[in-house]
């Protein structure tokens, strides 16, 4: 496994104060779609901005397609194309005027495949960016990003803001251009659904540090859901296994557990099979409990 | 930097571009038809003596009108480096990292020097011509509202016309460059040049008096000339120091007490720079604030190469 994005032991703390990030250890494997989730504040757009080289390390090291970005950003962000949460384009330029600003600023940026993709998304070129709805926007940022070339493809968040349809539009419209491209994608994002159906690596970032990093067939083939409170999975399936409880929609207690892939045969598997939004659920829970815990000893012992 | 991204840049700064171009073009076509006028209509005869001519073409309303026209062209000039160099500079860099655009265009370019040439080249040439073209017109409009004076022999309208147009233009928007990235707002980086700018003209005035008082003529016989830079009014004392009249009175207090006294052989005096001198001082000091806009030009260069985008 060739890995084209990694963290080693990467913190990034602003103003001398708060810690966005810290002991972060991660590779995002070449020609993989991986989906980065955390929650708000997790620090996954300051992972991802770091990656591009617009953000400084505090301590540790990060690698961007085999160059260090802090040491040689313009490399770093040759070999990347970058989608952020808001695209912010330039309100009176034209979305045919803003493939040939990228035209102008990056050599061998492939103005005729940003045109196709827009047109293929019914985006007008003549269009004004301002008048672009959010999703449109999103889009030409995406075609914009693909039409780079670039090796690595970096989406911060990009689905924040878009309905269901343009969700799709936009997933479907990366992955074929990533596949097609054989290139490697790090989509940050919330919703688990579209993860599930666009991303083929999983990796959870809670308080800072990395709770989850696996390829997601793996996630969901080792983790099984006991329906009843901690206690209950315990009893099943031990006190080494249990990942984390959470609550069902409706109230219930459910339990995450860690399995083998492979169980014996004539054996029940234990509880039921987890999706994915279950085990990110249960794994940013248990995050958060270890670092309340954590909190109050480092509390206990200032006292 | 191609002929393209030079296009897009005055579209990314439209408004900006729109404004310093239409106030420069105005001003030159109003100057043109004035100056045409004055000249072509033979009402350049009506000035430049001290008697009033009282021919029914000088009594005209064109005769009293056009050079009034010519003084508030005149009296807008020096606003046109500041107002021109605050919109020309201070949006290139703050407005796009205010609203974001700076983290799209340097994601999609990895080199930001390129970015940054392809924004500014575009922008400061065009208002650097602009202020050349508001500088020559001042110089014209000058020679009509006051045909006595020697453009290129005298000081009246200096830091108003000319050379210094454009070089005090460029200081204001490489001021602007700089604070905008820096701080990455434009209503800052506005108020901001502003206050700097003040500052800087203050202290730039106070060196260049020290300097030019090293180079002043003394003149005993001086009379007041506009072509001339008048400096100062000192003492010539029989032994050929010049004192100020702190000074003469440090050494002869009697005179702070009956007066001075003519007997003594201590002249009035006036140091100033002679107006054939006009070009030499205007062009050491348009040096001077090219250097403060190229200082301002690399810290700007340096916040962009090194800061983070929001």
């Amino acid at each position: 496994m060739t890995a084209v994005l990694e963290a080693h032991g990467f913190g990034k703390r602003y103003r001398r104060r708060t810690w966005a990030l810290r002991g972060v250890e991660l590779v995002v494997p070449e020609g993989s779609i991986t989906a980065l989730v955390g929650p708000n504040g997790s620090g996954k757009s300051t992972l991802i901005r770091s990656w591009i080289g617009f953000e400084r390390a505090t301590e540790g090291r990060l690698s961007t397609g085999g160059v260090d970005p802090q040491r040689d950003r313009k490399a770093a962000v040759e070999r990347v194309g970058y989608v952020p949460q808001t695209p912010s384009l330039y309100r009176d330029l034209s979305v045919a005027e803003h493939i040939t600003l990228a035209g102008t600023l990056r050599d061998g940026f492939d103005e005729a495949m940003a045109a196709r993709y827009v047109g293929r998304l019914s985006i007008p070129l003549r269009a004004k960016a301002g008048e672009l709805s959010g999703g449109e926007g999103a889009q030409v940022g995406l075609a914009l990003a693909l039409a780079t070339r670039a090796p690595i493809l970096l989406l911060d968040e990009p689905l924040a803001s878009l309905d269901p349809l343009a969700r799709r539009e936009f997933l479907h419209l990366m992955v074929e251009a990533v596949r097609a491209a054989g290139a490697t994608a790090l989509l940050s994002s919330h919703v688990i659904t579209d993860i599930e159906q666009a991303c083929d690596r999983l990796i959870v970032l809670g308080k800072g540090h990395t709770l989850l990093d696996l390829p997601i067939a793996e996630a969901i083939a080792h983790h099984r859901i006991v329906e009843g409170p901690p206690a209950e999975a315990v009893r099943l399936a031990g006190a080494d296994a249990l990942i984390g409880s959470f609550p069902a929609p409706a109230g219930e207690p459910l339990s995450l557990v860690r399995t083998p892939a492979l169980v014996p045969v004539g054996t029940e598997p234990i509880g039921r099979a987890a999706t994915l939004e279950e085990i990110v659920i249960a794994h940013l829970a248990a995050g958060r409990r270890r670092a309340a815990d954590a909190a109050r000893q480092a509390e206990g012992v200032a006292a | 930097m191609s002929l393209r991204g030079a296009l897009l840049s005055f579209r990314i700064q439209r408004f900006e571009s729109t404004v310093v171009v239409f106030a420069a073009l105005l001003s030159v076509a109003v100057s043109a038809v004035v100056i045409t006028l004055f000249y072509g209509g033979g009402y350049a005869s009506c000035f430049g003596n001290d008697q009033p001519v009282l021919s029914s073409l000088c009594q005209s309303t064109p005769a009293e009108w056009l050079p009034r026209i010519a003084r508030l062209s005149l009296a807008l000039v020096p606003i046109f480096p500041v107002i021109g160099g605050l919109l020309a500079g201070g949006p290139i860099v703050a407005r796009e990292l205010e609203t974001g655009t700076a983290r799209l265009a340097w994601s999609l370019g990895p080199s930001r020097l390129r970015w940054f040439a392809q924004r500014v080249v575009p922008i400061f040439l065009m208002f650097l011509v602009a202020c050349f073209a508001i500088g020559v017109v001042a110089d014209s409009l000058l020679h009509l509202v006051q045909p006595t004076v020697a453009i290129d022999g005298s000081f009246v309208g200096y830091r108003a016309r000319g050379l210094l147009i454009p070089t005090l233009g460029l200081v204001v928007a490489s001021i602007a460059l700089a604070i905008g990235a820096l701080t990455g707002r434009t209503v800052p980086t506005i108020i901001l040049t502003l206050m700097l700018f003040g500052g800087l003209i203050a202290a730039a005035d106070t060196v260049e008096k020290k300097v030019l008082l090293g180079e002043a003529v003394v003149g005993g016989d001086f009379q007041y000339s506009e072509n001339n830079l008048w400096l100062d009014s000192k003492f010539l004392m029989p032994d050929g120091r010049v004192m100020s009249w702190d000074e003469v009175i440090a050494e002869h207090p009697e005179f702070n007490e009956f007066g001075w006294d003519e007997s003594s052989g201590i002249q009035p005096v006036a140091l100033y720079i002679p107006g054939a001198r006009y070009h030499d001082v205007e062009r050491r000091e348009a040096a001077a604030l090219l250097a403060i806009a190229l200082a301002f030009g690399c810290l700007a260069t340096v916040a962009v190469l090194r800061r983070r985008p929001r």
